[in-house]
C-alpha cells in the first residue's frame, strides 16, 4: 500500500508539466519615485479571458495572439520610467537575477556603462522555452519582463509588425 | 309614481354571479371550522410576476456581460502593451548586437 501511495505521488510529480514559476516582482516605494509606471500582471485566468477577445479566423494576427496568449501561464511587466538618473537602486536588479532557478540561462547579456543594459533568460526544460525574462535598466529607466509559460518563438516572430509590436530579428555575428 | 318604480327596480329579484354559491359554502365553511376560503386564481398576477422576475434577471445577466466584456477589453489591451514593451526591449538588445556585430567587422 505504501508503494502504491508513493509511485501515485511520483507518477503526479513526473506527470505534471513543467511550468517556471513567476518572479516576485515587488519593488515597495519605487513606483511613488517614478515619473511614469506600467504595471501589467496577468495571471492564467486572466489571460484566458483576454484570449477570449483575440477572435479571427485561421491565420489571422489576432488569432496567432490568442494562440499564444491562451498557453501561457502569467504576463508581468514592471517599468519604470524616472526624471533623474540613479533614481533606482541596482540591487533590485540584483534581487530579480537571484530568483532565477538553474534552469534559467541568460541568452542575450548587452551592457554599457552609459546606455541601456539588457538581458534576456529563458527557462528551457528538454526543447521547450517555458518562461522568459526581460531586464532593460537604463540610468533613467527600468523595465522587467517576467513571461511564464510555454513560448512558441515562432509564433511570436509571426506577431512582429502587428499591434505595433515591432520587427525583431536577433542575429549574433560571429567574432572573426 | 317614480317612488313606486324606483322601490320596485330596488326589490326586484337578481340572479346571482357564477361561482356566488361555491364562495358562501367556503366562506361559512370557513366560519364555521376556521378552514380559510381558497383565493380566486388570478392569472395576471403570474404573469406580472414572471415578468418582473425576467427583467431583473435579463438586466443583470447584460450587466454582468457588460462588466466581463469591459474587463476582457482591459486585459487585452494590457496583454497588446506587454508584448509591445518586451519586444520594444529585445529590439534594443538586437540594435546593441547588431552594432558590436558590425563594429567588429569593421575592425
Amino acid at each position: 500500500m505504501r508503494r502504491l501511495i508513493l509511485l501515485i505521488v511520483v507518477f503526479t510529480f513526473a506527470a505534471a508539466p513543467a511550468a517556471a514559476q513567476p518572479l516576485k516582482l515587488d519593488f515597495p516605494g519605487l513606483a511613488e519615485r517614478a515619473t511614469e509606471v506600467v504595471d501589467v500582471t496577468l495571471d492564467a485566468q486572466m489571460l484566458r479571458l483576454a484570449a477570449k477577445f483575440f477572435s479571427g479566423g485561421a491565420g489571422s494576427e489576432e488569432r496567432a495572439v490568442r494562440d499564444i496568449v491562451q498557453r501561457l501561464e502569467g504576463i508581468y511587466v514592471r517599468s519604470y520610467q524616472f526624471d533623474h538618473a540613479g533614481a533606482y537602486d541596482r540591487r533590485i536588479v540584483e534581487n530579480v537575477r537571484r530568483q532565477l532557478g538553474p534552469t534559467w540561462k541568460r541568452i542575450v547579456n548587452v551592457s554599457s556603462r552609459n546606455r541601456e543594459n539588457v538581458e534576456v533568460f529563458t527557462d528551457v526544460r528538454g526543447d521547450a522555452i517555458i518562461g522568459l525574462v526581460v531586464i532593460a535598466a537604463e540610468p533613467r529607466e527600468l523595465t522587467i519582463v517576467n513571461i511564464v509559460g510555454p513560448i512558441d518563438i515562432e509564433r511570436l516572430a509571426r506577431l512582429e509588425g502587428q499591434f505595433g509590436v515591432p520587427h525583431i530579428r536577433i542575429e549574433v555575428k560571429e567574432k572573426r | 309614481m317614480s317612488l313606486e318604480h324606483e322601490v320596485r327596480a330596488a326589490l326586484r329579484p337578481k340572479s346571482p354571479p357564477a361561482g356566488f354559491a361555491e364562495q358562501v359554502v367556503a366562506r361559512a365553511r370557513w366560519s364555521a371550522g376556521g378552514v380559510r376560503a381558497p383565493r380566486p386564481f388570478h392569472a395576471w398576477r403570474a404573469v406580472a410576476a414572471a415578468l418582473t422576475m425576467t427583467a431583473i434577471l435579463g438586466g443583470w445577466a447584460a450587466r454582468e456581460a457588460a462588466q466581463q466584456r469591459a474587463e476582457g477589453e482591459r486585459v487585452r489591451r494590457e496583454v497588446l502593451t506587454a508584448l509591445r514593451i518586451t519586444s520594444d526591449k529585445l529590439r534594443a538588445a538586437q540594435q546593441h548586437v547588431q552594432q558590436i556585430g558590425a563594429s567588429d567587422e569593421y575592425e
